[in-house]
């Protein structure tokens, strides 16, 4: 009895192993995918890159050019926060970066259907590279985003980044050049800032191309040559290219120049008095220039918030015509483009006429701000445009400067960039700063210090980068 | 309140106001109107924080005879909490039974029912609006002014100003809830076909039902438009045993029991979530009241079956012999490697029963040896490259945008690279032991000296974001661990009316990282603020890594900055481990009479600590030590200023004021100011308790009856650590839960007194 009672139980035990195998087959997450779409990665990409963007620096930094007067948590006095530099760093490389370099990878591998979507990830890869190194100098660039080959990447200098950047930039000009007439893969849904047209990517990476190469220039003037190819190449040329992301304004879905104020102040910037100008912005514009009451509420002429400080009912205040959910995320615009030209017309790299390219950037950045902005509220009419632009002296350098940093207006990056390179206007930090000039770089953040040896060490902020004069 | 000297009303936890000396100011806090600066005692952290309450009830029936028995007992532990409306509420019934069905069948089953509710749990941390740590308090800050916080409209009133909440309003209208419902029921089947021999068959299953809401009350500044967040988490196991048994006899002397198993185990666990954003009405939390909503659903599922045996050798009951052995199979491995065996041995030997020693002096000696691997798995669907679909495009201050976005939905890729041939983890642990007793048990040691060596353990490696990904999922090197553990139990005293009894326990564990991954010497284990964080470090254990002073490197005194005397940030480096080199407890019970008396205190040597709290009290000026040089400008003699040439200067540099002193300490990147060893030594407990005498409770019902009272968390004996607990922790218990805190709800002293009686 004992022996018959072991043995149906061993038997019973070989027949429960064979099904251990089907039941242990289970390790496959059911909510998650093996791979996944460029057209749902692209959108992921870039409104992740946009929200973090207006969120992280936007809302931070825009004191740092002093577009803004004040801004919460800002490095303007000179300390740059771990939460600021980890959360901008972590965007940048892990969420927009890590994301293309998987797109790009699969795109090539499909071949030449899908050299739009190669292209499209190359271009956001270069300004996305470009941009890292306008934060922070020499930055991880050709080790970066291949862990296998390079688990510790180390760190380019910001000439080797800029001239990466433009190689890039050149690929996906190729690419784009060799997009076949059919079988192309539709990239419309996902693309969702030109929703498929290659030839406004066409147009965009040969602007980014002549911003980077704005900075070199600033270095190094052998560049001029290379200014000049990429003048006679299709730019972005009116308001109708410009390369914006939409926010639509409603619930989850605004842009976070407005949402910061109605979460955490009020209804409106204008009443709970979040944003204000900066006193080199309040100054240009208010000589006259029909920007002033388009971006700034000072009916009692009071002026600017000092230098670091929030407005207040004694000081002016920006507008709900700027600062509302449905305010799109300017990434370029045709202004810049024609502002260059006329200070490259000015400095004789060009034979172009300096006059003219000045006035067409003027009359752009006046016509998108009241006429073609994605919602506008207050509009400028053409007279009154027309009327100021030919009201103006004759153009200068310094003109040129004032107004690419009028222009640049409300976007970080590109607005610090144009005070770093052109040093124009003159500005200091404010009075509690423990820099001497305003900021000029960030440091690295603790996450890539602690986990990177090759990260080099910090400096201070105030030392300038390397494309600075 | 102020700054630099300037009295401001709005400046909640910043106190470098002017010193107070019978002033009028035009703008108090609250009521906005003139009034007197006058101090508030303790900064009114009395005032705000309440006296909290618990009470627990146990009640208990049992009975049984040869044929069965039971045990049905109800449990209610109610309590609220020092933060204002927080209580937790727990209630659990519990029945176990048994039947002899007959000699060659019985049976047990047991139910457990468990439901917690809390309310009010108060937030810690950072970035969370209803944070009311210890600097949201000021020396001039009545909290009594914040009474009543809302208006009959259910506007919030009272507020220091426009950008700050009123602490009532956080606390009374703001919600934190949670219900957890647990059921934990097992049944165990036993047939005895021969004598000897047992086969049985156990289940068991645990649910968890766990449901959260948060709410931000539409008002609430920095939350203007209201929000609320559900979670319902579901957590099932089943765990099923069947398992034989035989025991018999080779000799007299030497008896063997032997057992062999088989056990499947199965984890499941789903989570369902809402976050509803800018409620159109207030307090009303639904999805289509709000103007964002942002779905979450988590599944995972996790299967193991395991063979199992063990061989008990027995000789003469002084000298044991166990062996066992162990193989898993796991659903979370690669299917190819998802087997893995681990074995133990394990033997005792009572010398003094083997050799006759046992005599007044000596009564027991036993000596142990043991050895034993254990493996494990990891988390379920960690092997594969995984695009997520997401729901959100994450911003700073909690400003997200929806997907889908003007149409589109999206997809990221995951953040952690899956690893490529993974092992389960392996830890191997000996333990050398020795039980001594002597003078008819009043003095007993027991000494353990034990090593553990874990292996190729599963982590999430943290890598250079700058690779694309934020980490590597890989087993990683050696961890070992060693130390030594020891009681001595003693009762000095020992008379009819009076006895004493002592015991001293002592345990040391040393960690060493042995290795870690190829070409890594430093792991991240937790993250804080100001750039601090726990690592582990090859060649090291567990260190609290930070930002120290940057310093002169022939005096190693701090670099001054030129420019406002302010002191210079150096380069990250670590500060010692944040475990601690020991902990004692020393356990005192007094018998006299019918009373007894019992304390107990602990002592922690060792580690370091970065509490947050002490820096936010410091660099607000909220405490007695920022006093110092307040007034003016003072040089920081301490530090030294670099020259042209390279040497130093003993620094001449006045800093502006205390406050900039202050300020600069906290410039959001150096964090050895506040840094501090945290050591400390507790009066832990006090007890005293009353036995009722037979003589007392006669013949009546009550069996046994004792009365006592106690106190807990009584003192603090000795810490370096200012202001705080040395035992507050952000992440809570654990290894990366020492050496950071942030914002913890402060500790407590508790006073209670209980009843106990037996029918």
């Amino acid at each position: 009895m004992k022996y018959i009672t072991l043995s149906i139980l061993f038997l019973a035990g070989l027949m429960v192993l064979p099904s251990c195998d089907k039941a242990l087959d289970i390790n496959t997450d059911p909510l998650a995918a093996s791979s996944a779409d460029p057209n749902v990665i692209l959108p992921f990409v870039i409104v992740q890159y946009s929200n973090r963007f207006e969120t992280e620096l936007g809302t931070r930094i825009m004191d740092v050019p002093q577009h803004f007067s004040a801004c919460f948590n800002s490095p303007r006095t000179g300390p740059t926060t771990s939460f600021l530099t980890g959360n901008t760093w972590g965007m940048y490389y892990e969420q927009v970066l890590g994301n293309l370099a998987l797109v790009e990878q699969d795109a090539l591998a499909a071949g030449e259907s899908r050299n739009n979507v190669a292209a499209i990830a190359k271009i956001l890869k270069a300004k996305s590279f470009f941009e890292l190194s306008c934060i922070w100098d020499r930055i991880p660039f050709s080790e970066a985003l291949d862990g296998v080959s390079f688990p510790a990447p180390d760190f380019d200098e910001q000439q080797s980044v800029f001239r990466g950047c433009l190689s890039i930039l050149d690929e996906a000009i190729d690419l784009i050049d060799k997009v076949p007439a059919e079988g192309v893969f539709d990239v419309s849904s996902g693309d969702v800032l030109f929703r498929g047209n290659m030839d406004n990517w066409r147009r965009w990476a040969n602007s980014l191309k002549l911003r980077i190469l704005m900075l070199l220039r600033n270095k190094d003037t052998s560049v001029d040559s290379e200014i000049q190819a990429v003048l006679s190449q299709p730019l972005i040329e009116n308001n109708a290219q410009a390369v914006m992301l939409r926010y639509a304004g409603g619930g989850g879905s605004g842009n976070a120049f407005y949402t910061i104020v109605e979460a955490f102040f009020g209804p409106s910037n204008e009443s709970a008095q979040v944003h204000g100008p900066g006193e080199p912005l309040y100054d240009l514009l208010d000589d006259g220039d029909p920007r002033f009451d388009l971006f700034i509420l000072d009916p009692d002429g009071l002026g600017a918030p000092e230098n670091g400080f929030f407005p207040d009912d004694n000081t002016a205040v920006l507008k709900d015509n700027i600062i509302r959910p449905d305010l799109p995320h300017i990434m370029f615009l045709p202004s810049e483009i024609s502002f260059y030209r006329a200070e490259l017309a000015l400095l004789g790299v060009t034979n172009e006429d300096a006059q003219e390219w000045f006035d067409r950037g003027l009359t752009q950045i006046l016509e998108f701000w009241g006429q073609d902005i994605p919602g506008v509220q207050i509009t400028l009419d053409d007279a009154t445009i027309s009327g100021y632009v030919s009201g103006l002296p004759a153009v200068t350098l310094q003109m040129v400067h004032e107004q690419l940093y009028l222009e640049s207006f409300i976007r970080p990056v590109v607005a610090w960039n144009t005070v770093r390179r052109t040093k124009v206007p003159d500005m200091s930090p404010p009075s509690n700063a423990v820099i001497t000039t305003i900021l000029k770089r960030f440091n690295y953040p603790p996450d890539e210090v602690s986990s990177n040896p090759n990260t080099p060490a910090n400096v201070n902020t105030d030392v300038p980068q390397w494309f600075e004069n | 309140m102020g700054s630099l000297a300037k009295y401001d009303s709005s400046s909640v936890g910043v106190d470098w106001g002017p010193r107070i000396v019978g002033q009028t100011v035009e703008n108090v806090p609250v009521t906005g109107g003139a009034g007197p600066l006058q101090a508030v005692e303790d900064n009114g952290v009395r005032d705000f924080f309440e006296r909290g309450n618990t009470w627990i009830n146990n009640f208990a029936i049992s009975d049984g005879n040869e044929k069965y028995d039971y045990r049905l007992s109800f449990g209610a532990l109610n309590q609220t909490g020092i933060v204002p409306a927080s209580e937790l509420n727990r209630y659990n019934i519990s029945l176990n039974a048994g039947m002899r069905h007959s000699p060659l069948l019985r049976s047990r089953f047991g139910v457990q029912f468990i439901k917690t509710d809390s309310r009010g749990t108060a937030a810690a941390g950072a970035n969370d609006v209803n944070i009311v740590g210890l600097s949201s308090f000021s020396s001039t800050l009545d909290q009594r002014l914040f009474r009543p916080w809302i208006d009959e409209a259910g506007n919030q009133i009272n507020t220091v100003d426009p950008q700050t909440n009123n602490p009532y309003w956080i606390r009374n209208e703001n919600l934190n809830n949670r219900d957890d419902t647990r059921v934990l029921a097992n049944a165990a089947l036993t047939f005895t076909p021969f004598e000897n021999f047992e086969l049985t068959g156990s289940f068991g299953y645990d649910y968890d039902q766990d449901n959260r809401f948060l709410s931000n009350r539409k008002g609430t500044i920095t939350r203007l438009e209201g929000n609320f967040t559900t979670d319902n988490i579901n957590n099932i196991q089943i765990n099923t045993d069947i398992i034989a048994k035989y025991s018999f006899k080779i000799t007299e002397d030497l008896s063997v029991s032997a057992l062999g198993g088989f056990n499947y185990n199965k984890r499941e666990r789903t989570v369902e979530g809402l976050f509803g954003n800018q409620l159109l009405i207030p307090e009303l939390f639904s999805p289509g009241n709000v103007q964002q909503n942002v779905p979450d659903r988590d599944f995972r599922e996790q299967v193991l079956f395991g063979l199992y045996s063990s061989v008990d050798l027995s000789y003469r009951d002084w000298l044991t012999l166990t062996i066992t052995g162990r193989n898993d199979w796991s659903s979370t491995l690669p299917l190819e490697n998802n087997s893995y065996f681990y074995p133990s041995v394990s033997t005792a030997f009572v010398f003094s029963d083997a050799l006759g020693l046992t005599s007044d002096f000596f009564s027991y000696g036993k000596l142990r040896a043991s050895f034993a691997q254990v493996g494990n798995d990891t988390d379920p669907y960690q092997l594969d490259f995984l695009y997520f679909p997401v729901t959100v495009a994450t911003g700073q201050y909690g400003l997200n945008v929806n997907f889908p976005f003007n149409g589109a939905s999206a997809y990221t890729k995951t953040n952690t690279i899956p690893p490529a041939n993974l092992r389960p983890e392996e830890q191997t642990s000996y333990e050398f032991g020795a039980e001594l007793d002597f003078f008819d048990y009043r003095l007993g040691i027991d000494i353990a000296y034990f090593r553990t060596q874990n292996k190729d353990q599963i982590l999430a490696l943290p890598i250079p974001e700058s690779t694309g990904f934020g980490f590597l999922r890989t087993n990683v090197g050696q961890v070992n661990t060693s130390g030594l553990e020891f009681t001595i139990d003693a009762t000095p005293i020992r008379f009819d009316k009076f006895s004493w009894n002592t015991s001293v326990n002592f345990s040391s564990a040393q960690v060493e990282v042995v290795e870690l991954a190829e070409g890594v010497d430093r792991v991240l284990i937790a993250s804080a603020f100001n750039s601090v964080q726990v690592v582990a470090e090859q060649g090291k254990g567990f260190e609290l890594l930070g930002v120290p002073w940057l310093r002169d490197s022939v005096s190693g005194r701090p670099l001054i900055n030129p420019e406002d005397g302010t002191r210079l940030a150096g380069e990250p480096k670590t500060f010692g481990s944040v475990l601690p080199d020991f902990t004692m407890g020393f356990v005192n019970s007094f018998r006299i009479g019918d009373f007894n008396l019992s304390f107990t205190i602990d002592w922690r040597e060792g580690g370091v600590m970065k509490p947050s709290t002490v820096e936010n009290l410091q660099v607000g000026g909220l405490t007695t030590e920022t006093l110092l040089n307040r007034e003016g400008t003072f040089i920081d003699r301490e530090g030294v200023i670099e020259n042209a040439d390279g040497t130093v200067r003993d620094n001449d540099v006045p800093v502006a004021s205390a406050e900039h002193f202050w300020a600069a300490l906290n410039d959001n990147s150096v964090a050895e100011p506040f840094i501090f060893d945290a050591s400390f030594v507790k009066l832990r407990e006090v007890a005293l308790n009353y036995s009722f005498p037979q003589r007392l409770l006669g013949n009546s019902f009550i069996k046994n009856l004792v009365v006592g009272v106690e106190a807990r968390n009584v003192a603090l004996l000795y810490s370096v650590i200012p202001h705080i607990d040395p035992e507050a922790s952000l992440f809570g218990s654990g290894a990366d839960g020492w050496g950071i805190e942030r914002s913890n709800v402060p500790s407590t002293r508790s006073f209670g007194v209980n009843l106990r009686a037996t029918f």
